[in-house]
């Protein structure tokens, strides 16, 4: 291998803005991730990503798989010091070793000695994650010995001096052409090394003699049995298999979260480790060993022994202070299989030098850095905006943007913004505990008094913000992009709208209000924003001969607690419940028109409210409109008799569609979908897991170019759709989608909402 | 969950899915001479492979394979790292993901599987099970310890960290599955 490749090219990020410790380097990271890294990133994580929802579509019972895995996951870790007591007699059973490292110190250290005490020269590496979190090779090489990455992404970023971008695949910010050009680098030889082909012959070769010439392999683990010693090993390159059988020792290097009971345990993690990883129903080898193995050592390297010899390594580093977290003990659940990674917008955009820290990247990244390297290095945890489509990706249930969230918390409340606070103290309405996260958070993060203030002020609020000075003055004070196009404030509210023409509406009567069917609940984002979505639910209803009584609006809390404000959302989750209590008690069901808030009720609520009888009618109790008329109200076919073709008004007969990410997750999309093709609609839906908008998030001055690129891929798709079918009318169902469509298209977007109505009224 | 499917239509699937894993997959009689003419046509003139001794099916199935020329049984380190092929049963195939179980003991399985460029493993069709956690079903399967060292082989080795897709990376770039009924 060649020597020192200097880190001169700008085109890599280079590894001091991996430790994610201040603003600074996360932004740094974000433009560099942005300008050199995306097309390869995109088109990786992408690929995963429709493979992992092909195979787990054909798992029969992934639902009770999942359950299973969790199960397993939380037994093992509330077990965990006996069943290191169980693994070490188990391993020394089996004639090797087990040392219980500290720290990366304690470790690198004790695995330095052990390859020193058989006088190895060359070293060759499984990839491990948790070799990464110790830097084990730089520690090793220093001791004198050649280390060879042997996964080759590993080797491609032990070539380029990187830190993995991804846990699963560690080079996917890197395309051929580049990969090319590092071999080219690096390598002298006649070896055409241009298409992906000769680049992995060329490797096979090299690694080949590194294998059976090795003194030592070292591995990782994917989970360990206790009552065996035996590891799961999974791999497809075939890399794993030679580093644990061609060399006379065997040395795993695992975190002790690996360890589960029994061998019959791992057999639910491996069938969710490839369909969630990889996309494929088992990688190409499924490896169950129990080290020492029986086989003959080869005697190719330069001190062959008679025997082979395993040595197990279990890290600490932190861990088990995140057990006793009942937050960060979540991590410790993690198989990592990178679903969450690649079902992420952000993810798929930045990929894990920008999103990611040291080590480990992605949505559940920031909880293993602030566990293993300090809550002050998990900052990239910043890009999770909570649109919860990793959720049902992941195979042990973690609640990933609750883990996000709780981070974030945690450091507003490590903030010294109490400086500022008399400022603004009288104009928002945080929460003691929050009033000591960052003034741009809490001016977000209290969006209904914003909302109220802009609404009541309108027009001449939207004018004002649209004009440079002010612009200017919003980013500097409170981090508003100056090029974001801000939503524009209602002039006047839905529930004045609502006043001035509730006697249009017969079912909203005072005195027919007991006997209504429905409530209609109009959100902050309808009520001061998107009137007309609340009038056109309205209007539906009414046409429909529904009874329906309009509740008055409350915030909701989410803006606060996508900014980590969960005290201030708490609060606001309480007086919510409060004000709809009459309601509630009746057990009547609400329709609920911002997709962002069905999802508060129903999910986030569960970490707001302490009330189970409560939760349970928020969760049973709300329903997206389609939801609450195709399924609930069962009246697919009235709708169908009472509407107009879409002809009529001259519409095209085709819609792109674009359901809100968390709508999804809440299994709230697919009605809308059925309604607008029962309209006589061709639809043609996003596949984007999140239009990138995300609430507040776009609109930050740090993360408002991010927001733009994510936004990318669903402005392709609607220009795709087009090209292939023709006009589309374009509809999407949430607030900042809708922004967020209208800033990267220019087109006019419509609420499902507003043109079921339309058609309605003109038939 | 137990799927409850017949023998045959698990064996249509595990051929179904051996084939998408990128296996190619031979259905024979369980007779030695069967097995025997199948494999020829598998090994080009002039090459050699290992055959390692089965851990699982009836040594007989394998006799007549040894008058092959280039065939080792008892190879030495070089020839085991640089056989072009490798011959090995397999305890267990599993319908659901296509693969096949490899015990890695102290015989030849675990190698002949790994350095080859060309694996060839029999399988019998009476050793399919549904799914993975069903290998923990069989009593011949737990008892006899193969599940503490053993690799489920789904296609042949590959990878996608060059930039595109590859088949053939540290392991075999080709399987051949012999089926027999």
């Amino acid at each position: 291998m060649a020597e020192d490749h200097s880190m001169d090219t700008p085109e890599y990020i280079p590894r001091k803005y991996a430790r994610k410790d201040s603003y600074e380097a996360l932004g740094n990271a974000i433009k560099l991730s942005l300008d050199y890294e995306q097309d390869a990133v995109r088109r990786n994580t992408n690929a995963f990503n429709t493979g992992r929802y092909q195979a787990t579509g054909k798992i029969p019972d992934y639902e009770s798989l999942k359950d299973r895995a969790r199960a397993i996951k939380e037994d093992a870790i509330r077990r965990l010091p006996e069943l290191l007591d169980t693994l070490r007699s188990s391993v020394e059973q089996n004639g090797g070793t087990v040392y219980l490292a500290r720290d990366a110190e304690d470790a690198t250290r004790h695995i330095s000695e052990l390859c020193t005490g058989y006088n190895a020269e060359l070293v060759v590496k499984a990839k491990s994650m948790t070799s990464e979190e110790i830097h084990l090779n730089s520690v090793l090489e220093s001791a004198g010995m050649e280390v060879v990455e042997t996964d080759l992404g590993e080797m491609i970023i032990q070539l380029a001096d990187e830190q993995p971008s991804h846990i699963v695949g560690p080079a996917i910010h890197r395309n051929r052409e580049q990969i090319s050009t590092l071999f080219k680098e690096h390598f002298e030889t006649n070896q055409s090394l241009d298409s992906g082909e000769e680049l992995t012959k060329f490797a096979r070769d090299l690694l080949r003699k590194k294998f059976i010439r090795a003194d030592i392999g070292i591995s990782g683990a994917n989970a360990i049995a206790a009552d065996s010693g035996t590891l799961l090993l999974v791999e497809s390159e075939g890399n794993i298999r030679m580093v644990s059988q061609a060399p006379p020792v065997h040395i795993a290097i695992a975190g002790i979260e690996k360890i589960v009971p029994s061998k019959a345990d791992l057999f639910p993690l491996l069938e969710l480790l490839g369909p969630s990883g990889t996309g494929q129903p088992l990688t190409s080898y499924t490896n169950l060993i129990t080290p020492p193995l029986n086989l003959r050592p080869f005697s190719f390297n330069h001190n062959p022994p008679d025997t082979r010899s395993f040595h197990l390594v279990l890290l600490e580093n932190g861990r088990m202070d995140m057990r006793d977290d009942p937050m960060l003990r979540e991590a410790l659940y993690c198989i990592r299989c990178a679903a969450c990674l690649n079902s992420c917008a952000n993810f798929q955009t930045l990929g894990g030098h920008a999103y990611g820290g040291e080590t480990y990247s992605g949505g559940i990244g920031a909880a293993w850095e602030a566990g293993t390297h300090g809550l002050e290095t998990a900052k990239f945890g910043e890009l999770c905006t909570g649109c919860s489509r990793c959720v049902p990706q992941c195979p042990v249930r973690i609640d990933i943007p609750w883990l996000n969230t709780v981070l974030r918390d945690r450091m507003n409340r490590s903030g010294d913004s109490e400086k500022f606070s008399f400022v603004y103290r009288g104009l928002l309405q945080s929460a003691p505990e929050d009033t000591t996260a960052p003034f741009q958070k809490q001016f977000f993060g209290n969006f209904a008094t914003l909302a109220r203030w802009g609404s009541r002020l309108a027009p001449l609020s939207n004018r004002l913000a649209a004009t440079s000075p002010v612009k200017a003055l919003l980013e500097k004070t409170v981090g508003l992009a100056r090029d974001a196009e801000l939503p524009q404030f209602a002039t006047r509210t839905f529930a004045q709208e609502y006043k001035a023409s509730r006697h249009d509406f017969n079912g909203s009567t005072p005195e027919v209000q007991k006997d209504a069917e429905v409530v209609l609940f109009p959100d902050i984002y309808v009520n001061y924003l998107h009137p007309s979505w609340g009038m056109a639910a309205l209007g539906i209803l009414n046409r429909l001969g529904i009874q329906t009584v309009v509740s008055d609006s409350f915030a909701d809390g989410r803006a606060a607690l996508s900014q980590g404000m969960v005290t201030t959302a708490s609060d606001r989750a309480h007086e919510l419940a409060d004000g709809l209590k009459r309601y509630l008690d009746e057990e009547r069901d609400i329709i609920v028109i911002e997709p962002s808030v069905l999802s508060m009720f129903r999910s986030d609520y569960g970490h707001l409210l302490n009330d189970e009888h409560l939760l349970t009618l928020f969760r049973e109790r709300t329903f997206d409109p389609f939801e609450y008329l195709l399924n609930a109200a069962n009246l697919t076919g009235r709708i169908q008799e009472m509407t107009a073709d879409p002809g009529t008004i001259s519409w095209p007969p085709r819609i792109f569609y674009h359901s809100h990410c968390q709508q999804r997750t809440s299994d709230a999309a697919e009605p809308t979908v059925k309604l607008l093709k029962s309209l006589g609609f061709e639809v043609k839906t996003s596949s984007v897991e999140c239009c990138g908008m995300a609430g507040s998030f776009g609109y930050k001055r740090e993360y408002y170019e991010v927001a733009r690129q994510v936004g990318k891929d669903l402005a392709v798709q609607l220009e795709d759709a087009e090209s292939e079918f023709g006009e589309c009318l374009v509809a999407a169902s949430g607030t900042s989608c809708t922004d967020q469509l209208k800033a990267l298209t220019g087109r006019t977007v419509m609420h499902p909402l507003e043109i079921l109505d339309s058609l309605l009224y003109t038939k | 969950m137990r799927i409850m499917t017949s023998r045959s239509e698990l064996i249509e699937q595990f051929l179904r899915e051996a084939e998408r894993s990128g296996a190619s997959v031979t259905a024979v009689i369980r007779d030695s001479e069967k097995v025997y003419d199948t494999i020829k046509t598998l090994i080009p003139d002039g090459t050699t492979g290992i055959l390692a001794a089965p851990d699982h099916l009836d040594p007989a199935l394998f006799d007549p394979l040894r008058q092959i020329s280039g065939i080792r049984e008892n190879p030495d380190d070089n020839t085991l790292e640089s056989a072009w092929y490798g011959i090995t049963d397999a305890f267990a195939g599993i319908a659901r993901t296509g693969s096949v179980c490899v015990a890695v003991t102290d015989g030849l399985g675990g190698s002949a599987s790994l350095f080859s460029e060309r694996h060839i493993v029999l399988v019998d069709s009476t050793d399919i099970v549904y799914r993975p956690a069903d290998l923990l079903q069989s009593d011949e399967i737990t008892s006899g310890g193969y599940l503490n060292n053993m690799v489920m082989i789904t296609g042949p080795s590959a990878t996608a960290d060059m930039g595109e897709l590859v088949k053939g990376v540290h392991g075999p770039g080709e399987l051949y599955i012999i089926l027999l009924e």
